[in-house]
């Protein structure tokens, strides 16, 4: 049985004063991936069924493989935060929940790395 | 008569009453001076209380819906980065990996994918927009509201023909 | 897990079906019952009322049932002309006033729930200690280490407009509970009505712990568990906009930054 009172509830431990951090670099990286990804978007299409040497080609341009490097970073780094909030929102036990983030920042992580160092190893 | 506690519980509420005195129940002298009646939030008597219902009744509305898809496409952005970077990463190693995840994404299947992760991103990309407007506090009028969030739909739909089919 | 479904205690079943004596005009009206005393699954009642009988608003259409049908049938309800907050409930699949809503102006049958997702108490009344204690949390109240001064303390108009959309709140819980991030999170995220009622004070010239209140507002879930779905403003029946109150709040912890 639980006799906590509501105002004692509501207050728990009070405020972490970390909310805010992470509300403004999802905004950041949101507002630096609306040209990136408009960029993308209309790139890479033309880039499907192309053969091999034509789209080395392209990524080794450093145009693109600047972009492309940008546009992993920001991306993998958007998708992050943003799958935290969700994970948060939904997934309510504790050890699950921290499990869940560990594995998704560590996943998104190694795709970007991967992402990043895929184009340098074409474009050097 | 010295202060005592007596702590009351029924079905569905309970409480504390706090410096009881003089009960004497076969005599009727039932005298109280409660000092605090005290409703707890949740005590198992409480948990048989029923939850209302929510979303199997809310109305679906634009407001609700447009933002629940753009949870919805960020997941799918998400697990399509994944294959964007293992394509670069093909490309890196060349032959026979190209060949194989290129084939896979040019299939009928792979071209559909495709389109709806376009799709999603068209999406993500404009409402994001929308929501950046909103937290520097643009257009949060109910009517702009809707306004807007009709115009992000089209805008997704336009801009994934443009990309696919210009 | 958040629970997208309803616990097996409170799956709605079919309930009874009363009619008015008088066949003309009926309109057709479900409920949501709910009886503490006997454990049985909460039940939609159908009354089929005569709207000749009674007025134009939906809570006029509750109270005729509890004269003249059912008088079991339990709801809150204090001033019938929307500023007391205590008819908040789900009608048509949006929150609102039972008393400011009209009965007679809606099309079809009219389905009356609790307010979304909250502990029922009874039929329509909901458990609103959490609501409160969330709005008891954000000291709705002035604070000023300022010396009192023997007279009002002064405003500017200018000052005093920006509590213009603020003040009006009646705490009828519409909002908040309108809101799916309130509904898997109620718990720690203290809503849209308990946040508008802290940007209020936040906004008030005359209040001099802006920094304290905001400091108290810096947390993932207190705060930011607001993700701009905008139920809170659609539903609102004074047509007040609590998600750009919160906006201004995240914009003022920013700021200060």
């Amino acid at each position: 049985m639980k006799l906590e009172l509501p105002l004692a509830k509501v207050k728990g431990m009070g405020a972490s004063g970390e909310g805010s951090h992470h509300w403004w670099r999802q905004r950041l990286s949101a507002l630096v991936l609306i040209p990136l990804t408009l960029w993308f978007l209309f790139s890479i299409i033309d880039q499907l069924g192309q053969s091999h040497f034509a789209v080395q080609e392209w990524i080794a341009d450093p145009f693109t493989a600047f972009c492309l490097i940008l546009y992993s970073i920001f991306m993998f780094y958007h998708a992050q935060l943003g799958l935290q909030v969700v994970i948060e929102d939904y997934v309510h036990n504790r050890g699950i929940r921290l499990g869940m983030l560990l594995f998704s920042k560590v996943v998104l992580l190694l795709f970007g790395i991967l992402a990043v160092f895929s184009v340098l190893r074409i474009a050097l | 008569m010295a202060p005592s506690w007596a702590t009351c519980q029924t079905r569905n509420t309970s409480f504390c009453l706090i410096d009881s005195q003089a009960i004497k129940v076969k005599n009727i002298t039932l005298q109280f001076s409660i000092i605090g009646i005290f409703e707890f939030g949740e005590t198992e008597s409480l948990s048989t209380r029923p939850l209302s219902p929510h979303l199997q009744v809310y109305r679906p509305q634009i407001t609700s819906v447009l933002s629940i898809l753009h949870r919805i496409t960020g997941v799918i952005i998400a697990l399509g980065a994944i294959v964007i970077s293992l394509w670069i990463e093909s490309v890196a190693r060349g032959d026979p990996w190209y060949g194989s995840l290129s084939d896979l994404l040019v299939s009928p299947l792979g071209k559909i994918l495709m389109i709806i992760w376009t799709l999603c991103t068209a999406y993500h990309l404009c409402n994001g927009i929308r929501h950046l407007a909103w937290d520097i506090g643009y257009g949060f009028e109910i009517p702009q509201v809707y306004r807007t969030g009709k115009l992000v739909m089209v805008f997704a739909i336009i801009i994934t023909a443009g990309v696919w089919w210009i | 897990m958040a629970e997208f479904r309803l616990p097996k205690n409170s799956r709605i079943k079919q309930g009874g079906h009363f009619t008015d004596s008088t066949s003309e005009d009926l309109k057709s009206i479900y409920i949501y019952r709910w009886d503490p005393d006997t454990g049985d699954n909460p039940r939609m009642d159908r009354y089929d009322v005569d709207t000749r009988a009674c007025g134009p608003m939906v809570l006029d259409i509750l109270i005729h049932i509890k004269n003249s049908i059912d008088s079991t049938l339990t709801f809150r309800r204090s001033c019938r002309e929307g500023i007391c907050g205590s008819c908040s409930m789900n009608i048509n699949g949006t929150n609102s006033l039972a008393c400011i809503t009209s009965a007679v102006e809606t099309k079809g049958d009219i389905k009356v729930y609790p307010l979304p997702h909250m502990s029922v108490v009874k039929d329509l009344v909901v458990d609103l200690s959490n609501f409160y204690a969330q709005y008891t949390s954000i000291k709705p109240w002035l604070q000023s280490d300022s010396p009192s001064p023997d007279r009002e303390r002064l405003q500017s108009e200018e000052e005093r407009s920006k509590l213009d959309g603020l003040y009006e709140c009646i705490l009828c819980a519409c909002c908040s509970t309108s809101c799916p991030s309130y509904w898997w999170n109620g718990d720690r995220y203290l809503g849209p009505a308990a946040l508008l009622q802290a940007y209020r004070w936040i906004a008030d010239s005359r209040d001099d712990f802006t920094g304290d209140r905001l400091d108290q507002l810096d947390d993932a879930f207190k705060l930011y568990r607001c993700h701009t779905i905008m139920n809170c403003t659609r539903t609102c029946p004074k047509g007040l906009n609590p998600a750009k109150s919160i906006a201004h709040i995240k914009q003022a912890i920013q700021e200060r930054k």
